[in-house]
């Protein structure tokens, strides 16, 4: 048993320096049931279930395993040989497909050394990245942010369930996984589990195709967790067993004082398909909403992210990346990594004219694809009035503020100058239109409502592309 | 790789290999066949990592090459086609398939990526007749038990003996065994053959002309079955079998001899009544009958009586009715013999026609 606990944790070490260079599966197929059944004199002898591993370990990883296995006992000079059985059960190397990505460690079960426990961070589905710290706060995502926090700062306790929904790419994930990484770092011994809503919908459903069993398996896995992070729930929309299941679930973390996190890019009220109970208990915590990120977070942004880079950005570059990318945090990202990755390619410096160079196609594509006869059609649709009406000469209050939500559009997404929005709206003179453009922004800022408004219609034009 | 074949020949080939291609994702290239043009010579394999099947091709080879692609695919279209031969040519990693109407190109993985198949240099074991072997294997191998718990439950013992193969499993609550007869075994050896593999071999056999022989290789942890154009090869199991002999009664008080398609009939109509309540059935042996009934289920219940010939008394004895539905489905002759000692001993079943086999199920303990 000694020795097997030492051989078990060699060839646990060696197994996870091999998951970093090996595929992902490659590494599952070919290293699962594998075991260390002997260290004598310098040689190593591998545990393999039959002949397929054997010639393929050989053939392909053998040097990979050999400087792994040296490194561990500190030998340049050992040798590997493989050998073709079953472990015994002391021997196992258990190699779960579990997402529990943080096991109390104090207790180990049996002489099973479990593959998922905290001693292989790669394993983890927790990104590190995501941590509060790295957190960029702006107006938009303040009042998520604080829930958040405060989640972390005492779960189960202050809101529970916090529900965060908002638009892709604006970092829900990023919130919901600080938190659990904030958890493990301060009780170490904690459970949390991060799963996205589909994996629970497949963890169900073959729960239930395996029979009694494996659903109990199922049961306490999600159950005995403290922390339950689940993305995207949903998905969980029109699953009326996999509902049940989790109303159930929910109820016992919740009676636990158990900290439940879920994400949504829509209220609980807005998904379609969700049983009203759960609904009325998602809302029973904390609704938080995250908004894109405004033009300061925007910037704010870029800066953090290029400098986690290690790299030094100039201001008028990442005003020009913050006013034409306004989507999402993860397209910033995505932007500012290509500016970055370009100008290392080509070895230039990166400054607004590479940038603009490089920007060109997204940008592009993103102005192109709407037009101002969308902005005006989505505009008129959602005010009910007609096209010619809104274009016209009448000043009724009806028709006042949807001309004027059409001109700040046409300003701020497609950038068309204010003289130039005139001629589309059928011949008024600038001022009329900057008069208009800068009502509606004072109005973005002070009323919900015309936020709320705007934003609809945005999602209305950008959902034609 | 430049090659000619006649679709029926690449379906034939297909079909033998292609179900042994796993459904596992994890590994794509597990998903496909292997496809090698060597010396003239066109052969197709495929793994599933436990089980390893190779099949030739007969065909018209123009030149050499080596592909792997996926089976699922390559088998629609083959199987689809209905022109009379098949072009296959590989350019880089794409199969180019032409026939009269129907052209394709299939993407492919590098053979480099595939599993070896393995290839034993041990010289042929034993040569058994394919249709013992089948027959062998299907009273058999059913008796093995499905999951892995145990592993060499999960197994067959093949022993090999002066002029005999015996075959054995069980999964601790029955036990079937078979032999066969072979004209020359070079010497004793005992080894554990997946079921899985057996039941995969037998399935193949059902493809290929009965009047033949299976070679058998045997290596340190495989064996080699190889017949006609086929070879297949698995792993053996580690361990050493559960020395049955000593469950088998020696004697036994009560025996029943009876028609087996009635008492089949008999046992599925008790079993419908039997679902919810771990198919427990019951037997009653009386003088001149078998009345068999299922304990009351939440279904309700039900009583069947057969003609028995019957000596050594009355009994009551408890089965899982899956147990004896199992075996009589296999029975080929005409008459079951059933020998019991009392109701927690086991029953032991043969048939009048096959003295070589031999079927042993153990009663369920019941409370009252």
């Amino acid at each position: 048993m000694g020795l097997n606990m030492d051989l078990n944790e060699i060839w646990r070490n060696c197994l996870g320096e091999l998951e970093v260079t090996v595929s992902r599966p490659n590494f599952v197929t070919w290293f699962k049931n594998t075991f260390l059944a002997d260290y004598k004199n310098g040689v190593f002898t591998v545990g393999v279930p039959n002949f397929f591993y054997e010639d393929w370990l050989k053939r392909k990883h053998l040097q990979d395993i050999a400087k792994a296995l040296s490194k561990q006992v500190n030998n340049p000079n050992i040798t590997v040989k493989f050998k073709i059985g079953n472990p015994t059960p002391d021997q196992t190397v258990a190699f779960s497909d579990d997402k529990v990505i943080h096991k109390p460690v104090d207790k180990p079960r049996d002489a099973e050394v479990s593959f998922t426990s905290q001693t292989l961070p790669q394993n983890s589905t927790l990104n590190s990245y995501y941590i509060f710290e790295n957190f960029v706060v702006g107006s938009s995502n303040q009042l998520a942010y604080a829930a958040a926090e405060a989640v972390a700062k005492k779960p189960g306790d202050t809101y529970n369930p916090l529900f965060i929904y908002g638009d892709s790419g604006i970092g829900k994930t990023h919130l919901m996984q600080a938190i659990g990484n904030y958890l493990i770092e301060k009780q170490p011994s904690i459970k949390v589990l991060y799963i996205t809503a589909e994996t629970f919908i497949n963890d169900f459903i073959n729960a239930v195709e395996a029979g009694s069993g494996k659903a109990k398996h199922f049961k306490n896995r999600y159950r005995s967790s403290d922390i339950l992070l689940i993305d995207d729930i949903q998905f969980l929309s029109g699953k009326e067993q996999t509902q049940e299941e989790f109303f159930h679930t929910f109820n016992h973390l919740h009676q636990n004082r158990k900290q439940v996190v879920l994400t949504a890019d829509r209220t609980p009220k807005a998904i379609k398909g969700l049983e009203k109970r759960l609904q009325t208990r998602f809302e029973g915590g904390m609704v938080a909403d995250m908004a894109p990120p405004d033009f300061e977070t925007r910037s704010a942004i870029l800066k953090h992210k290029a400098k986690s880079k290690g790299y030094q950005i100039s201001e008028d570059v990442i005003s020009y990346v913050a006013e034409n990318i306004k989507s999402s945090v993860r397209e910033l990202e995505g932007a500012l990594t290509k500016i970055i990755a370009t100008c290392e390619l080509q070895k230039c410096e990166v400054n607004l004219d590479s940038t603009v160079k490089i920007l060109n196609n997204i940008i592009e594509t993103n102005r192109r694809a709407i037009s101002s006869d969308i902005i005006i059609k989505e505009t008129c649709r959602y005010f009910h009035v007609n096209e010619d009406d809104l274009l016209g000469k009448r000043r009724n209050k009806e028709i006042v503020k949807p001309r004027q939500v059409a001109m700040y559009l046409m300003y701020h997404e497609l950038g068309v100058s204010y003289p130039d929005i005139g001629k589309i709206m059928g011949g008024k003179d600038h001022t009329t239109i900057m008069h208009g453009d800068k009502k509606i922004a004072l109005e973005m800022k002070t009323n919900n409502q015309t936020k709320e408004q705007i934003a609809l219609i945005k999602e209305k034009i950008y959902s034609n592309i | 790789m430049k090659a000619t074949i006649i679709q029926a020949n690449f379906a034939k080939a297909l079909n033998s290999v292609s179900r042994v291609v796993s459904n596992r994702t994890t590994l794509p290239v597990l998903n496909n066949v292997l496809i090698e043009a060597k010396d003239g010579k066109l052969n197709m394999s495929a793994t599933d990592l436990e089980i390893a099947i190779s099949a030739k091709i007969i065909g018209k080879v123009d030149s050499d090459g080596i592909i792997t692609i996926p089976a699922r695919l390559l088998s629609d279209f083959v199987l689809n086609n209905k022109d009379k031969s098949i072009d296959i040519s590989l350019n880089g990693l794409n199969l180019n398939l032409k026939s009269e109407h129907f052209e394709a190109n299939i993407k492919g993985i590098d053979a480099e990526e595939f599993p070896t198949i393995p290839a034993s240099d041990k010289k042929s074991f034993v040569k058994i007749k394919t249709t013992e072997l089948t027959e062998a294997i299907r009273k058999v191998s059913f008796a093995a038990a499905n999951d892995d718990t145990r592993p060499v439950l999960a197994g067959v013992l093949f022993k090999f003996t002066d002029k005999e193969l015996l075959l054995a499993a069980t999964d601790s609550y029955r036990l079937a065994e078979a032999k066969i007869d072979v004209a020359e075994i070079k010497e004793e050896k005992e080894i554990i053959v997946p079921a899985r593999t057996l039941n995969e071999l037998n399935r193949v056999l059902s493809s290929v002309e009965l009047d033949g022989e299976v070679e058998i290789v045997i290596d340190e942890t495989q064996i080699f079955f190889t017949v006609a154009d086929i070879r297949l090869v698995s792993r053996l199991i580690e361990g050493s079998f559960p020395n049955y002999n000593q469950i088998i009664p020696e004697s036994s008080k009560i025996s029943l001899s009876a028609d087996i398609a009635e008492t089949l009939s008999a046992l599925k109509m008790s079993a419908l009544f039997a679902k919810d309540i771990a198919n427990n059935i019951k037997l009653h042996i009386k003088k001149g009958e078998l009345i068999i009934k299922s304990a009351a289920g939440e279904s309700g219940d039900t009583t069947s009586k057969i003609n028995a010939d019957t000596s050594g008394g009355d009994l009551e004895i408890a089965f899982n009715a899956r147990y004896l539905i199992d075996v009589m489905n296999i029975l080929s002759g005409k008459k079951v013999e059933m020998k019991f000692n009392d109701d927690s001993s086991p029953c032991i079943i043969s048939c009048d026609k096959d003295k070589n086999y031999l079927y042993l199920a153990m009663p369920l303990k019941t409370d009252n």
